[in-house]
């Protein structure tokens, strides 16, 4: 018999969208995915910024991408998009890393995070041994972690029995860590990083790529309470590769990545597999709002004027567009827009994109540049500094960023043999600086090619083209408040039990049939899905007129 | 006034303070929103027979008014407050309140509609934050303009007589909660409203010409029987109107730290103003709910055997005090109706159902005598609110005597 109900609509064609509707459409679900731009991928998608170069537009690297989810989604397993090029690439990489083995041993992800140092880095045998003793220390929180992070959070006011159990497991699963570990973590877990990493380590290059980790899309530096919270939330989710025993810190450069999934290569299997499923994907389509009527959803309406009718939403762009923009506040409740309304949502990374025409030259210490994840921080006052900036609008001096050559993993995204492609993530950067992007973004160009320089000679002069997104690019371009990657900043008062904010915890919303499923939710930013994944469950769970928050305090 | 001469006084001066210092007998002074009011001129009792059987005169000036304008502000204001606006004809006013998502009231206060797009809302604190974090996605422009108009409150049943002596005239077929303007000899706002369910005007001027108003009212106002207020003698005459105060009946929501010590809008008895036939209004999922599973708890009228107003007595189920049931917010002992009354909060059943069917209540009474406390359970029962009507409030037109 055919279904006579109107499919679900996912609006944002970003991964959270992609999940979701994939999750629904392999239950059996109808579902139409409303994207505003020419492609689906959101921030995962890609561009082409200069005549034979495509790079990511904002993610470029999958480290809190599951196998499990990978599996779920029935995209395929194997993922290999192998050229010659890559495979030799690869090799380089690996026999540099042994061939320098010993006392100049090159640091790649310390505690299971996805950091490389592309500079040198002589660990004394404190550091070793301390690194070894926080992987252990982080090794027992990990069950805990992975349990509040995968799942959406219990609510702490419902009276459900369910809800309870929920939150007693978490105590539990925290007192089972030992007594000491569970001290430590409630003491830690608020603090600020760089105490946190002095209070073990020495080198002070390896805490500032730790703390870089740390301090990943919030306007706060190292100094600043919570920045642990972050640092164990990236672990916990990190997939990065560890050859010896799933959680142990890795002290060698990772395996060959053949097999790793390249962000472009996940967007790409997501789209297919969503088309796969027959779900309907309308790209070049923005909605102008969401209808709401007598409190429910009804449906959307298009910039076209095309309306859509719908019975369950599911809103896959970040919080603040979803309720203020397209559904309006007229709707909702104050003390609700207000909550919205200070969710700090201002984008503090911008991607700067090179093409380079002929070569891809080496590291100043004579290793390849592999496809690694390299973070350029030097310090902890670096860092410190560059957060500092930006609070008064500035440009930082020695600006923070990390790189990826997605080039080397994968050879289409260049149309000449020997061209090659890297990604940049400059963080911090300020959402408006006081110059104003057009004066402010050369500046910023100049001084992270001449950091870039001093790792890798001889790389400025390979420079063909050239592309910076900033924050207020990327909140255009991808229609997110803010232009921020993680939809809202990922600290600890917009974490957890308030993610996005209170009384949203739970991707419903108070409009019937609305659900919330991007990276404002709970768990947050990264490209790992769970927002996505959790909002699909819970639509298939429930009946359409379950779908929605009861009042506040009633 | 310069910045620092606003800083040297903790409490400003309404533009009566003046005009009222010949005529005050005490010094009793209350804050109310950043000036100095005050609570007794000469004496409560006199005050409030004043009142009551000829004309008072109280200065108002302290009321916040925000000035509300723009192409949605009609639209704004019905997503604020839980009244109808799109009801409210320009020329008239409203008795209105807005709450939190909770349904819980933030504040009360009356709304002026001045033209299709223009209104103002008259309330007892300052509420520019809430106003302005409602009006997002609104094209309205909110103004505080409390200190552009000074007030009187002219009440009692003479005071048709005496606005009407000093020329206005056309009052006389102005109904309850209407308002009109008079531009001879200088522009005055006058509305048919109150605060003691008695016959009563509020006069608005600009503060340039409030004592001539003030001279007026007085010189001609003699023969009326007209008399300053204060506050106190004002509070007995609300209480015996059934009116809320604010910080006294119900707190405002935003203040609150504590659980269920604010107040739900159909709990405190002012379902009468709340319309959830209109688009959506702040609060209107959670009183929808708290409608349809009804309220835990109630404010009513009581009446206490004896003379004493219970001031903040603790009530009870039964006459040994082992089950409470709540409190007393407001007490007077009534002059014009000799009746020991009071509003009281408290749990159902005895805020449900009819007055007739609601069980005996037992006020658990103190009594400060000679140093001594003497404590004595009293009976109490539950009577109908507002605990009298004065028929003069709404005749139309109003007496001329």
């Amino acid at each position: 018999m055919p279904q006579s109900k109107p499919p679900i609509v996912i609006v944002g064609g970003g991964h959270n969208g992609l999940v979701a509707a994939i999750y629904l459409a392999q239950l059996g679900h109808r579902v139409r995915v409303i994207e505003a731009q020419p492609r689906v991928g959101g921030l995962c998608g890609e561009h082409e910024f200069a005549p034979g170069f495509v790079a990511p537009i904002a993610a470029h690297e999958l480290s809190l991408w599951s196998d499990q989810l990978t599996r779920q989604l029935g995209l395929p397993v194997e993922s290999q998009p192998s050229t010659s090029l890559a495979s030799s690439d690869n090799s380089a990489s690996s026999t540099s890393s042994t061939s320098t083995a010993g006392a100049a041993s090159p640091v790649g992800a310390p505690l299971g995070l996805n950091v490389l140092f592309p500079q040198t880095l002589q660990l004394s045998a404190h550091d070793t041994a301390a690194l070894e003793a926080l992987s252990r220390q982080l090794r027992r929180w990990q069950p805990l972690l992975r349990m509040m992070l995968q799942n959406p959070m219990p609510s702490l006011v419902s009276a459900k029995w369910s809800e309870r159990w929920h939150l007693l497991k978490l105590a539990m699963r925290l007192r089972v860590s030992g007594k000491t570990s569970t001290q430590e973590f409630l003491r830690v877990v608020g603090s600020n990083v760089w105490d946190w990493l002095s209070d073990h380590l020495e080198s002070d290059a390896l805490k500032a790529g730790i703390a870089y980790a740390a301090t990943l899309g919030n306007s706060q530096g190292p100094r600043a309470p919570g920045t642990v919270f972050n640092l164990l939330y990236q672990q916990a989710l990190s997939q990065a590769p560890s050859p010896a025993g799933r959680w142990r810190f890795i002290f060698q450069a990772p395996p060959p990545e053949r097999t790793r999934l390249t962000v472009r290569a996940l967007t790409h299997y997501l789209h297919a597999r969503a088309l796969q499923l027959g779900v309907l994907i309308d790209t070049d389509s923005p909605v102008r709002r969401i209808d709401v009527d007598e409190g429910k959803v009804v449906g959307v309406t298009l910039d076209c004027g095309e309306t859509i009718a719908a019975e369950v939403v599911i809103a896959a762009c970040d919080v603040k567009t979803a309720l203020l923009t397209l559904v309006g506040p007229a709707h909702l409740d104050t003390d609700l827009v207000r909550r919205l309304t200070r969710f700090r949502s201002l984008g503090t990374t911008a991607k700067l994109q090179l093409a380079l025409k002929n070569t891809l030259p080496p590291f100043a210490h004579g290793g390849a540049v592999g496809s690694g994840r390299y973070v350029v921080a030097e310090s902890l006052v670096q860092l410190e500094r560059a957060f500092d900036a930006i609070k008064y609008g500035e440009i930082p001096s020695e600006p923070c960023f990390e790189f990826t050559v997605p080039s080397v993993l994968d050879r289409s995204v260049v149309s000449h043999a020997n061209a090659h492609v890297l990604s940049v993530i400059i963080h911090p950067v300020c959402f408006r600086p006081k110059a104003g992007w057009e004066h402010a973004g050369p500046q910023l160009i100049e001084r992270v090619l001449n950091a870039l320089e001093r790792l890798i000679p001889g790389l400025r002069g390979e420079v063909s083209a050239q592309a910076l997104l900033s924050p207020v690019d990327l909140e255009t371009r991808c229609r997110v408040s803010g232009g921020h990657w993680h939809h809202g900043e990922l600290i600890l008062d917009q974490a957890l039990f308030a993610r996005p904010v209170y009384g949203l915890t739970q991707h419903l919303t108070p409009i019937g049939g609305l659900i919330l499923a991007s990276a404002s939710n709970h768990p947050g930013g990264g490209v790992h899905g769970l927002a996505g994944l959790n909002a699909a469950k819970l639509v298939h769970q429930r009946a359409p007129a379950a779908l929605r928050l009861s009042p506040e305090g009633a | 006034m310069s910045e620092r001469a606003f800083y040297r006084k903790p409490l400003l001066d309404t533009p009566f303070s003046e005009a009222l210092k010949p005529y005050q007998r005490v010094q009793a002074y209350v804050p109310w929103s950043g000036y100095q009011t005050c609570d007794v001129i000469s004496s409560t009792e006199q005050e409030y027979f004043a009142l009551r059987n000829a004309c008072s005169v109280y200065d108002v000036s302290p009321m916040v008014k925000y000035h509300i304008q723009g192409a949605e502000a009609e639209a704004y204001l019905n997503h604020l407050t839980t009244r109808d606006v799109r009801k409210l004809a320009p020329g008239r006013v409203s008795y209105t309140v807005w709450a939190n998502e909770a349904g819980h009231i933030i504040d009360d206060g009356t709304l002026y509609r001045l033209g299709e797009q223009e209104f103002v809302l008259f309330t007892g604190e300052r509420q520019l934050d809430w106003f302005l974090e409602s009006s997002g996605g609104f094209d309205v422009r909110i103004q505080d303009v409390t200190a552009a108009f000074a007030g009187l409150s002219v009440q009692g049943p003479t005071s048709y007589a005496l606005l009407h002596a000093l020329g206005f005239t056309s009052l006389a077929d102005l109904k309850v909660f209407e308002w009109r303007t008079f531009h001879s000899p200088f522009t005055l706002w006058v509305s048919r409203t109150g605060f003691t369910g008695d016959l009563g005007y509020e006069c608005w001027v600009e503060p340039a010409h409030a004592l001539r108003l003030w001279e007026r009212l007085m010189t001609v106002g003699e023969r009326y029987g007209v008399r300053p207020i204060g506050s106190a003698a004002l509070n007995m005459a609300r209480i015996e109107a059934g009116f809320l105060m604010p910080k006294v009946d119900f707190q405002n929501a935003e203040h609150t730290l504590r659980r269920h010590r604010d107040h739900s809008v159909l709990e405190l008895g002012l379902g009468f103003a709340v319309d959830f036939a209109k688009p959506y209004f702040s609060g209107k999922r959670a009183l929808q709910q708290e409608q349809h599973r009804g309220s835990t708890r109630g404010l009513i009228g009581i009446e206490i055997e004896g003379q004493k107003p219970a001031h903040h007595a603790l009530l009870y189920a039964d006459p040994h005090g082992r089950t409470e049931i709540g409190h007393i917010t407001s007490a007077i002992w009534s002059p014009t109706l000799k009746r020991n009354l009071a509003l009281a909060l408290v749990q159902q059943p005895f805020a449900q159902g009819s007055v007739a069917s609601c069980p005996p209540i037992w006020v658990d009474f103190y009594l400060h005598r000679e140093l001594t406390w003497e404590r004595s359970m009293l009976k109490a029962w539950r009577v109908d609110k507002p605990f009298h009507r004065w028929s003069r409030r709404l005749a139309v037109p109003p007496a001329m005597r």
